[in-house]
């Protein structure tokens, strides 16, 4: 029998909602600088007006709360305020795009909301070139924010003092803890950001200013965006051309070492950090990374050979490394223009992207897609039962891998791992589906699909403001499980059931 | 937290740095290899 959640379950998850979606609010403050920075007055009002509702929003589910506050946290209610918080920052972080004009429709600032905040990358703005600045930083800071993770901005702003900040912190696919409290743990989260933040952004800035010749505010302009979507493994670039505007391959190489760093586990920047700089070496996901990255380069370039794509060596080297390692952190910049990606690269170069974009980066850091640790598990759990078919029945054959420390390779844990990936793998081959209800060819239609459920942001070209508004919600909701990681959605699923249905 | 001094953090990031770009030379020659052989 399925039991209706009670008044307090929803006083209580309100309470959280409410919190969160006013340290949400409070972020707006931030473009609200930039367009004074730079003079513009439009944007100064679009951001007071989201700021305001984000702070009406957030006081009214507070007030609805108040009775509830020293209830007892269960898992349920961090699952379900984590879902639903994330729906409400993309609803509320929509209103300054929207009011702006430079989407077609309010759904399309959603969408676009929703890709910044899942770090996805895929676009529906129009006429970026001339966006105001405040609101193209917007789409960017949003990116900075979800890649930490809105909850981890929420419990560094103001539901630290309270108890279920560590419900909410696993409910946002982070099931690895840095230190043993979940504030230390945002806390280095953010410390490491900020450390890569202001290296990042002057390494960018600097070669935006003299590798790419751009003047010195825009430089900096540039450089503070890219890093935060590159860091973060998001993939907006503040103009229209993508990375194929910069025509640098200075500035490339080093939106490549910032897409790195952005992939690496935050757990495993605490290690190197703190002296254990072996763990970079020993650890399975690096490993794993550096086994798939091999085999991803090794298809685009076979694929790019075969279609003849590029003539000189350079040129093959430059676009196809690029994309690849775009890919496999799961970022989204482009070397290459949208449709020259279909229309020249091939079929083969294409799965090689395909794979890489599915199969993600480090866990615990900003990327989408499978992630390499459970790759990794699933890799060593098969090479466990061949070793098994190999050796005398009498042997009891153990696996041991390097994650951090030495851990024995368990049932529940490939169980674990198995299920995550066969989640992902449906909800990439639905993404497809749907495309190609809506008329799509199956190779375009897939793509975009694993580009927006690995919260990647390759584009084929599919992804544009004239495509289905069925395929704009398909993608949403793809953004949103994909960053998530199934299972605080499905449990907002059976929540909202529960109270339909229940007794 | 553990104490994080400056000198460990540096070098950290620097160690980090290098692994990027190992990766890029890396890629680099598994691509450079391909395209040579098969042009």
């Amino acid at each position: 029998m399925i039991l209706r959640p009670q008044a307090r379950d929803l006083r209580l998850i309100a309470s959280f909602l409410g919190k969160i979606v006013l340290a949400f609010g409070m972020t707006m403050v931030l473009p609200i600088g930039v367009a004074v920075l730079f003079g513009e007055r439009v944007p100064v009002i679009d951001f007071t007006v989201g700021l305001l509702a984000a702070v009406c929003c957030g006081l009214l589910l507070m007030s609805l709360a108040r009775p509830a506050e020293k209830a007892e946290v269960a898992w349920v209610h961090g699952m379900v305020v984590v879902a639903a918080a994330w729906l409400a920052c993309m609803f509320l972080g929509a209103v300054p795009m929207y009011l702006s004009g430079h989407w077609g429709s309010y759904l399309d600032a959603c969408f676009e909301a929703m890709s910044g905040l899942a770090t996805t990358g895929l676009v529906l703005v129009q006429d970026l070139d001339h966006l105001p600045h405040a609101v193209n930083f917007w789409r960017h800071l949003l990116m900075f924010l979800g890649g930490q993770g809105v909850i981890v901005v929420a419990i560094s702003l103001l539901v630290r003092h309270g108890p279920g900040a560590f419900q909410l912190y696993v409910g946002e696919a982070r099931d690895e803890k840095i230190l043993p409290n979940v504030i230390e743990t945002a806390k280095f989260i953010w410390l490491v950001s900020f450390v890569y933040f202001v290296l990042g952004a002057t390494l960018l800035s600097a070669c935006g200013r003299f590798a790419v010749g751009l003047p010195w505010r825009d430089a900096a302009f540039h450089g503070v965006c890219l890093f935060m979507a590159g860091f973060d493994t998001g993939g907006f670039t503040p103009q229209s051309q993508n990375i194929v505007f910069y025509q640098s391959w200075v500035f490339e190489l080093a939106t490549v070492v910032v897409m790195v760093w952005g992939a690496i586990n935050f757990n495993l920047h605490y290690a190197i950090w703190t002296g254990r700089r072996a763990e970079l070496r020993r650890d399975i996901e690096v490993r794993t990374f550096l086994a798939t990255m091999t085999l991803v380069v090794v298809l685009v370039a076979l694929g790019l050979a075969q279609s003849h794509a590029y003539s000189g060596a350079w040129g093959f080297v430059r676009r196809g490394v690029y994309q690849a390692v775009s890919a496999h952190t799961g970022t989204g910049f482009q070397s290459v223009y949208a449709p020259e990606l279909l229309a020249t690269w091939g079929p083969l170069a294409l799965v090689g992207l395909l794979l890489a974009m599915g199969l993600g980066a480090s866990a615990c850091s900003t990327t989408g897609g499978i992630k390499m640790l459970r790759v990794g598990i699933i890799a060593k759990a098969f090479r466990e039962d061949v070793k098994r078919f190999l050796t005398s029945e009498s042997v009891v054959v153990t696996t041991r891998l390097r994650h951090l420390r030495d851990v024995f390779l368990d049932d529940r844990m490939v169980r674990s791992a198995a299920l995550i990936m066969l989640a992902y793998i449906l909800l990439y081959l639905a993404g497809a589906a749907a495309g190609c209800l809506f008329g799509y060819d199956f190779l375009s239609a897939l793509f975009e699909s694993t580009s927006a459920a690995g919260n990647v942001g390759l584009s084929c070209g599919l992804t544009q403001p004239l495509m289905p508004a069925g395929l704009k919600v398909v993608y949403i909701v793809q953004m949103w499980f994909g960053r998530l990681e199934f299972v605080s959605v499905f449990v907002l699923i059976g929540f909202l059931v529960s109270f339909l249905r229940g007794k | 937290m553990k104490r994080l001094g400056v000198r460990p953090v540096a070098t950290g990031i620097l160690f980090e740095a290098a692994f990027a770009a190992t990766l890029i030379v890396w890629t680099s020659a598994v691509a450079l290899i391909i395209f040579t052989l098969i042009s």
